[in-house]
């Protein structure tokens, strides 16, 4: 029944043997490294592995375009609206980024004092880390409400 | 022809194994000589522990002796480098361990085709070759099970087929009817005969009856304490 | 080349014989490099971000210093302290700026005042005008969302003080600038200096705008010369300050991974070579049939290769996805500080190459080596021992 099997699927071989042997880039009449007789069965195909990690990998490699392509265009989208930026900052008059609403020191960090013996908080160390994870204290006012 | 028949095909002379366990230093093979010819089916007997699969493996090239030659299709390869002796043993002799030694979870075939990865894997020719192998010794419809699936007479003849895939002059069997039942083992020795006359010289240990008993037989040594001797009556 | 692909072959074979643990190690490669290559990829495309505008930040800031902090600088005093005259100096302002903590918003809104320049810069509307009936504001696009402003509507902001200012939204800055203008408030002079409760005659600092930026030491010398508390901030230090911040910070993550780097290979060590028997019993399977120690490490290689090649590669498309379609969630609090005013991450992709090998390096190399001595180990062992 296998044998059978085998024989009646054996155009379809034959045209994956091509394919792959086209995929590895191999011209006509060079064997690729795997050849299938008609026998070769469904369940073991030297190839289908090597195929499906070939797959895989096309795969990847077209995400990978795809990232490249957002890239581009994520590029693109910027160096149209750069003009835009500098002239927001040259009009601001400051160039740090407002990734943090919290004090002084962490939104504008270049406007504050790097060298200064002491620094215009309290705990300058302490506002990186623990910043991220506990935010401020509730403003006094609201407390007292 | 029958001069080429009569040449030898795997030979050891003066060949010894001593290595040491713990400190006791154990003389597994001492001082054996011996030469299977082509279309020779030469049967080692002796009880466990007596050397035998010790041999076995300094003949097949798998161990290195401490003293003495082995000849494997003329040459000697006490001296090879490690990859020659290899590729030399890869092409000519096949080896059956007792364990069998197949592969879990991995179908008959592979395990068939196995030693041909090296060399750039199974092309047509050795696919068709191990599928007529396992055709011959009833395995055909076998050919996709994963091994650990299969009866021990299976996967005795499957690893039968593995050390014929590649054709080799030199048949190596370390117990090759230990664990199968009476139909299974006339059977491997059926094969076993159709090999010796398809003109390879084999050697098997065994020290089962079935085998060792057999007329196609043509030469049985008896191993004891790492020496031959030539069989009682 | 054909022996390579039988190799590679065998090597798929193997790794689906064991597919659950090679899916988990490269899960765990995945993620390492997934997490690390977050990290890079915020850290450079902020560096990016910044470094684009930075030829329109101001090339000197001069500040005061009154026991060490920053203090107000008199408006009047400014020719005094900059040499307007000298040939490297284009023009020069006393800048009103600073920080009002809106209640409502939770945060601070950056104020800043007087006539700037904005064409160019708003999405919509124009800049303020003193002496309007109403005080005008532009508003960066953060403020415009939280508050639902548009040019046209109105804003009430507390001052400094509590009393509440009503101001006329009359523009808003393009979105592409959030991340530099987003929690920006531009007023006229006035309106800002009550909003912050500024004195007349005094502003924040000094900015100075240099014809030929190389001569910023110079004119700093002229400057401290003359105004014997200043503290010259020159462009250079900007630069450091502020990369020194992100570097900082993604510094600080990185070295929590560091430990997780080496838990990844301890586990691939252990998974690998530990696990011995049936591994072991393989290669010896391998070696008996015929097998050189090279055959068996070169399907090793591939092996391993495929497992941490792979999941790197998964890892770095995920860091990418993370940080430019999912706005780095998880990362950005970690890397920001506290924020209650996020600017919409619209960043650019700048990829460091160096980074980039040093990720691989750093991932792949040890993976590979740590899985490949084990079997090499094996695969050197007398055939004979190995299937005993």
């Amino acid at each position: 029944m296998p044998r059978g099997g085998g024989l009646a699927t054996a155009p379809h071989r034959n045209l994956t043997k091509q394919l792959l042997g086209r995929g590895l880039g191999l011209g006509p009449g060079v064997a690729p490294p795997f050849c299938y007789t008609r026998e070769v069965s469904r369940s073991f195909q030297p190839g289908r592995r090597l195929r499906a990690f070939i797959a895989a990998i096309g795969a990847l490699a077209l995400l990978s375009a795809g990232v490249v392509a957002d890239a581009a265009t994520r590029r693109g989208v910027a160096a149209a609206a750069l003009d835009a930026r500098r002239a927001a900052v040259r009009g601001v008059g400051l160039g740090d980024l407002a990734l943090s609403s919290s004090a002084r020191w962490i939104r504008h960090p270049t406007q504050a004092e790097p060298g200064a013996p002491f620094q215009d908080l309290p705990s300058t160390f302490d506002v990186d880390p623990a910043g991220a994870v506990v935010g401020p204290p509730a403003p006094r006012a609201r407390r007292e409400r | 022809m029958t001069e080429r028949a009569s040449a030898e095909a795997i030979g050891a002379t003066d060949v010894a194994k001593r290595y040491f366990d713990g400190a006791t230093r154990v003389h597994a093979v001492e001082g054996v000589s011996l030469s299977v010819a082509r279309g020779e089916l030469v049967v080692v007997q002796g009880t466990s522990g007596s050397g035998k699969t010790t041999l076995l493996g300094l003949l097949g090239g798998l161990i290195a002796p401490t003293r003495g030659d082995v000849r494997i299709a003329g040459k000697s390869t006490v001296h090879m480098r490690d990859h020659h002796r290899t590729r030399w043993r890869r092409a000519h002799v096949g080896f059956v361990f007792q364990e069998l030694q197949l592969i879990r979870r991995m179908s008959l075939l592979e395990n068939v085709l196995l030693p041909l990865v090296p060399s750039g894997g199974a092309r047509m020719t050795h696919v068709e070759r191990a599928e007529r192998l396992l055709e011959r010794f009833g395995l055909a419809e076998k050919r996709d099970v994963g091994v650990e699936r299969l009866s021990g007479g299976e996967r005795q003849r499957g690893a039968l087929a593995r050390a014929l895939v590649l054709e080799p002059e030199v048949l190596l069997l370390d117990e090759p009817t230990a664990h199968v039942d009476a139909e299974n083992a006339a059977r491997v020795v059926d094969l076993l005969a159709e090999e010796k006359a398809a003109g390879r010289a084999i050697l098997a240990t065994t020290h089962d009856p079935r085998l060792a008993d057999d007329p196609r037989v043509d030469r049985a040594v008896v191993m004891e304490a790492g020496q031959l001797r030539a069989p009682d009556a | 080349m054909r022996r390579q692909w039988a190799l590679l072959e065998h090597a798929l074979g193997s790794l689906r014989r064991r597919a659950w643990r090679h899916v988990a190690l490269a899960v765990a490669v995945a993620l390492v490099v997934g997490v690390y290559g977050s990290a890079l990829l915020l850290a450079d495309a902020l560096r990016g971000e910044w470094r684009s505008t930075l030829a329109s930040v101001p090339d000197l800031v001069v500040q005061r210093l009154e026991g060490g902090r920053p203090a107000l600088v008199e408006v009047a005093a400014l020719a005094e302290v900059v040499p307007l005259d000298a040939p490297g100096v284009r023009s020069a302002e006393a800048r009103v700026w600073g920080y009002l903590f809106v209640e409502a918003l939770g945060a601070n809104v950056t104020v800043v005042g007087g006539e700037r320049p904005l064409d160019g810069a708003l999405a919509a509307g124009r800049a303020p005008r003193a002496g309007a009936e109403r005080p005008e504001c532009v508003v960066g696009v953060a403020l415009a969302d939280h508050f639902a402003v548009r040019p046209g509507d109105r804003l009430a902001v507390p001052d400094a003080r509590g009393e509440l200012v009503l101001l006329e939204v009359v523009g808003v800055f393009v979105a592409a600038s959030a991340l530099q203008t987003a929690d920006v408030l531009v007023t006229d002079d006035a309106t800002a200096r009550r909003l912050l409760a500024l004195p007349e005659g005094r502003a924040t600092d000094y900015a100075v705008t240099l014809s030929r930026p190389e001569e910023a030491p110079v004119i700093a010398g002229q400057v401290r010369a003359r105004m014997s508390d200043a503290r010259v901030i020159e462009r250079d230090a900007l630069v450091r300050t502020y990369e020194l911040t992100f570097d900082g910070r993604s510094g600080l993550l990185s070295a929590l991974l560091v430990p997780c780097l080496a838990v990844l290979l301890l586990l691939v060590w252990e998974r690998l070579s530990g696990l011995g028997e049936a591994e072991r019993r393989e290669i010896g399977v391998l070696k008996a049939v015929g097998w050189e120690t090279r055959d068996v490490l070169t399907a090793r290689l591939w092996e391993s290769a495929i497992v941490a090649v792979g999941g790197a590669w998964v890892g770095a498309l995920a860091a990418y996805a993370h940080v430019f379609w999912l706005d780095a969630v998880g990362l950005r609090g970690a890397l920001f500080g506290w924020s209650a005013l996020h600017p919409p991450l619209e960043l650019t992709p700048v990829i460091d190459p160096t980074a980039a090998w040093t990720l691989l390096g750093v991932v792949v190399v040890p993976f590979v080596g740590a899985s490949i001595v084990p079997a090499w180990r094996a695969a050197s062992i007398d055939v004979d021992e190995a299937i005993r």
